[in-house]
């Protein structure tokens, strides 16, 4: 009988293979946000030719999913694109690079959920969108929250011990964020 | 003294920028496969830069990590002010931009951290 159970080690200990399926997944939505910081070119961002970064924001005003966010874009965001391109730009290439490295992983997959909703309430009924890219996105985050995907081969992994140990109060805040 | 794992990261982050060497080959393919944009002078730049992260995670030399570091931020710093512009000496967009900043930013904070790892071990001995 006892020939039978599993070693309790290879019961509970995590496989090799999750931790590296969840740095695939977090170096790969980090490769999503770097090929979109590409398409950003400032300093109008597509405003003159009604393309790029423009022309998807205004697709929240063409074909509203929510009204009072239409209703944001076109006020708001679409008379400053400058303004705000600069900060989706910025945005998106730090969601990029910090996923890339799995530092403060937590913290940025707040943000690329929060960045996804604003993508999604953007673009979700302009034609030939697929809805699930965007659930998509919001669930990859989801995992990459949930699990802290940043301790998984990430820089995370491997400055939470120094971090714990630091009677720094900042490095509390950076254990939360990872 | 600085702990094994900080070298290992620094060998990590230069091999990661040797390895996004790739995407040079994926130039003037659909945006399907060309997903980061290495091409012009950032090839030389994060060859060279890669190479120089490498040997310091490897050799245990946590200043040529932090040179390495600083290299990447100062170029990504470089394409940033240069998006849009008509001279791109790096020949590179926002993700070349996202790509660089990303490396530099893991090797000057590998660097950092180490420090301060090896204070605290200094002050618990």
């Amino acid at each position: 009988m006892t020939g039978s159970i599993p070693a309790s080690r290879d019961v509970m200990q995590p496989a090799r293979l999750s931790g590296a399926s969840l740095a695939v997944l977090r170096v790969g939505i980090a490769v999503l946000w770097i090929q979109n910081a590409s398409w950003k070119i400032p300093p109008d961002f597509g405003a003159e030719a009604n393309r790029g970064l423009f022309f998807w924001a205004s697709q929240a005003v063409e074909f509203p999913v929510l009204a009072p966010y239409s209703a944001f874009v076109e006020t708001v965001v679409l008379p400053n694109i400058a303004v705000f391109g600069w900060g989706v730009l910025l945005l998106e290439a730090a969601l990029g690079a910090f996923l890339l490295i799995g530092l403060t992983t937590r913290f940025w997959a707040i943000v690329g959920f929060a960045q996804t909703i604003a993508i999604t309430l953007s673009v979700l009924n302009a034609p030939h969108e697929w809805h699930w890219s965007y659930y998509l996105m919001l669930l990859a985050h989801v995992v990459l929250f949930g699990t802290a995907a940043g301790r998984s081969y990430g820089l995370d992994g491997v400055f939470r011990p120094v971090w714990y140990e630091s009677p720094a109060r900042f490095s509390k805040i950076l254990l939360r964020a990872s | 003294m600085i702990a094994p794992s900080m070298h290992r990261a620094t060998l990590v982050l230069g091999i990661a920028a040797v390895v996004s060497l790739l995407f040079a080959l994926t130039e003037g393919l659909e945006q399907t496969f060309n997903l980061i944009h290495v091409r012009g002078a950032s090839i030389a730049v994060i060859a060279v830069l890669g190479v120089v992260a490498i040997v310091a995670g490897a050799r245990r030399l946590p200043v040529l990590g932090l040179i390495a570091g600083i290299g990447f931020v100062g170029c990504a710093l470089l394409q940033l002010v240069q998006l849009g512009q008509a001279f791109n000496l790096l020949g590179g967009d926002g993700s070349t931009m996202s790509l660089l900043g990303g490396l530099g930013i893991g090797l000057v904070s590998v660097w950092l951290v180490g420090r301060a790892s090896a204070h605290i071990v200094e002050g618990t001995q």
